[in-house]
């Protein structure tokens, strides 16, 4: 076996320019599928890492009944200490959310109205660092609201500008209040920018609660975990914790979340399949001819006894080495890359308006998974073993002394 | 006692659905110890008749027996193991494999027979200090002059536990290792030569005699 090996790893570098070609071209499929994946995933990381931050946090409570009614009156306990005893929660706020309608003088529309717990609720999203213009609410400040900059656009309203807020309280009655625009943020997620204000709980909460006033009532209560692996044990031990509170996780809250993420997998799977495929019919080609090339030699070792399996062995070692020569300078190259790019990310601003549609940042920090690297080995080498049987069958078919003949 | 038999072989080329007879009715009987020189002019069908006896070739009729196993049973793959086991041979334009350096060329075959390291080793050193190529040892095929390949290649033939070596289409570059090798093989066991064109060699009659394809010369 070893003189096998031995003729089948000299026999690639018998024709060093041809070899090279194949080598070259596994090297930048494997760099460019490294690359784009890289980048997918930092691009699929950023979204999701967006979206729980500005929008879902990692586990948010609720009533049972206020997702699907929506309504004020469906209210949960907010006890943060109780929350904070469980060692793998980072932060969490409460918010009271109401679904009702901005009007200002240059027309209306529907936005979700959140309650908000400024400290808390700067701990949790890092809204304040958003404020482009203005300033960020304080406990004090009871008439002041937060709206996007996408909004004060839409309906040419500025800082200090007036603005009315209506919704239905938690009996179920049309209230209105006035408030003045105290910041205008901009989080760079257009879906959540027009569709939500924020103003301080405790100046709405009095409108919600007409009669009396729980203080610890809220519709929401988000919770921030030190790392994302911990979420499916909180939310066991919430579940436990908290009997007739709803405990949902983010994948739970936006399914399309979870879907961002099984899509990159398969996307990178795809990535993988159209490399392979074009790579197939080069590394055929190439062995052919180094088959053909060969005849009378191929001839020759049969001629002296050498046994088909052996031959067929060699050929398909021969494209086995030639092909994966080429993998790790691509993983070299890929990890280089990329390494490089993590330091300042990939500036993608050129495209933020589209980006921001998609809630996606405007600089990608693209990311390594080691998996990948196991799986294009692994699809370099099935793809050699596949390419190599058509070129190791004309080998071990060929006849003697046909091939002798010539000699 | 014999230990080539060929009866009424015969060859026929099919070229265009025209037959086209290599050999026709062949008989030959070749025995232990014997060395045997085929000749014949261009076209008269000794390569065809030794490609058959090496069991390189099919005949199209007629019976092969060698060391009373007849080839015409032995299936495609039996007769590699025949080839591997019992015939050495060594080709006109050598045939080394350019990859692989002296000592791994004149091995190869007993590698191929599962022959253990030492006693390879042994034997390739007697083989190399025969041919006198001793001081090639490590180099590749490509870094030896014609003559140098041609005794690896006779090297390689021999050291095949085979007592048959088959000396296909020798040119007239043979020298006297090579002749020396080939007469040591004749010595052990049998050795059969084709188209020997040159007075070099000199158990070879150096003569094309007669246009038939049968007549053969001992």
């Amino acid at each position: 076996m070893g003189v096998i090996i031995k003729m089948a790893w000299d026999n690639i570098w018998r024709s060093k320019t041809r070899s090279w070609v194949v080598i070259l071209s596994i090297v930048v499929g494997v760099w460019a599928v490294i690359f784009l994946m890289a980048l997918t995933l930092g691009m699929g990381d950023s979204y999701v890492k967006t979206a729980i931050r500005n929008q879902f946090s990692h586990i948010q409570l609720h009533h049972p009944r206020f997702q699907e009614d929506q309504s004020a009156g469906f209210y949960i306990p907010y006890d943060s200490m109780r929350l904070l005893v469980n060692s793998d929660i980072n932060s969490s706020t409460a918010r009271l959310i109401l679904y009702g309608m901005l009007s200002t003088g240059h027309g209306s529309r529907g936005v979700k109205i959140k309650g908000i717990l400024p400290y808390k609720e700067n701990r949790l999203s890092g809204i304040a660092d958003k404020i482009v213009q203005g300033h960020y609410l304080t406990s004090e400040d009871q008439s002041g609201i937060l709206i996007s900059e996408k909004l004060t656009q839409k309906f040419k309203v500025t800082l200090k500008s007036r603005v009315v807020l209506t919704f239905q309280d938690s009996r179920g009655e049309m209230k209105s209040s006035v408030f003045r625009i105290a910041g205008i943020y901009n989080t760079g997620n257009a879906m959540v920018d027009e569709n939500q204000v924020l103003v301080n709980e405790s100046g709405i909460r009095p409108l919600i609660f007409a009669d009396s006033i729980p203080v610890n009532a809220f519709h929401e209560i988000a919770i921030e975990q030190k790392h994302v692996s911990m979420v499916d044990s909180t939310q066991r031990i919430l579940k436990q914790q908290l009997p007739g509170v709803l405990v949902e996780n983010y994948r739970e809250i936006a399914p399309d979340l979870a879907m961002m993420e099984s899509q990159i997998r398969i996307s990178g799977l795809i990535f993988i399949g159209i490399f392979m495929l074009a790579l197939i019919f080069g590394i055929i080609n190439t062995m052919l001819m180094a088959v053909l090339e060969r005849y009378r030699e191929l001839g020759m070792l049969q001629a002296i006894g050498m046994e088909k399996t052996k031959v067929f062995g060699m050929i398909v070692l021969e494209t086995i080495f030639l092909s994966i020569v080429g993998v790790p300078i691509g993983f070299l190259l890929g990890w280089i890359s990329v390494s490089m790019l993590q330091v300042n990310g990939l500036d993608v601003s050129i495209f933020s308006k589209g980006n921001e549609q998609f809630g996606i940042a405007n600089r990608i920090f693209p990311i390594l998974d080691g998996g990948l690297f196991i799986q294009l080995a692994i699809a370099v080498a099935m793809t050699a073993l596949l390419a190599s049987i058509y070129p190791a069958i004309k080998a071990i078919k060929l006849s003697p002394v046909v091939a002798i003949r010539k000699i | 006692m014999n230990v080539i038999e060929a009866r009424n072989v015969t060859k026929i080329y099919d070229k265009d659905k025209i037959p086209v007879y290599a050999l026709r009715g062949i008989d030959l009987d070749i025995q232990q110890g014997e060395f045997t020189a085929i000749m014949g002019p261009s076209g008269s069908g000794k390569t065809t008749l030794l490609n058959i006896l090496g069991g390189l070739d099919r005949p199209t009729d007629g019976m092969i027996k060698i060391d009373n196993q007849i080839l015409n049973n032995l299936s495609e793959n039996e007769l590699i193991k025949f080839r591997q086991k019992s015939i050495g041979f060594v080709f006109q334009s050598y045939n080394l494999i350019p990859v692989l350096t002296v000592r791994e060329n004149t091995e190869f075959v007993m590698l191929l027979q599962g022959i253990a390291k030492p006693a390879r080793d042994r034997r390739v050193l007697e083989l190399l200090t025969e041919v006198g190529l001793m001081d090639k040892i490590d180099k590749r095929p490509s870094e030896l002059s014609g003559g140098q390949q041609q005794r690896v290649a006779v090297a390689r033939a021999l050291g095949s536990t085979g007592q048959m070596a088959a000396a296909m289409a020798w040119r007239a570059t043979v020298n006297s290792s090579v002749r020396a090798g080939v007469t040591r093989c004749a010595r052990n066991g049998l050795a059969v030569g084709s188209d020997c064109s040159s007075g070099q060699l000199s158990v070879m009659t150096p003569l094309d005699r007669g246009a038939s394809s049968t007549p053969m010369t001992k």
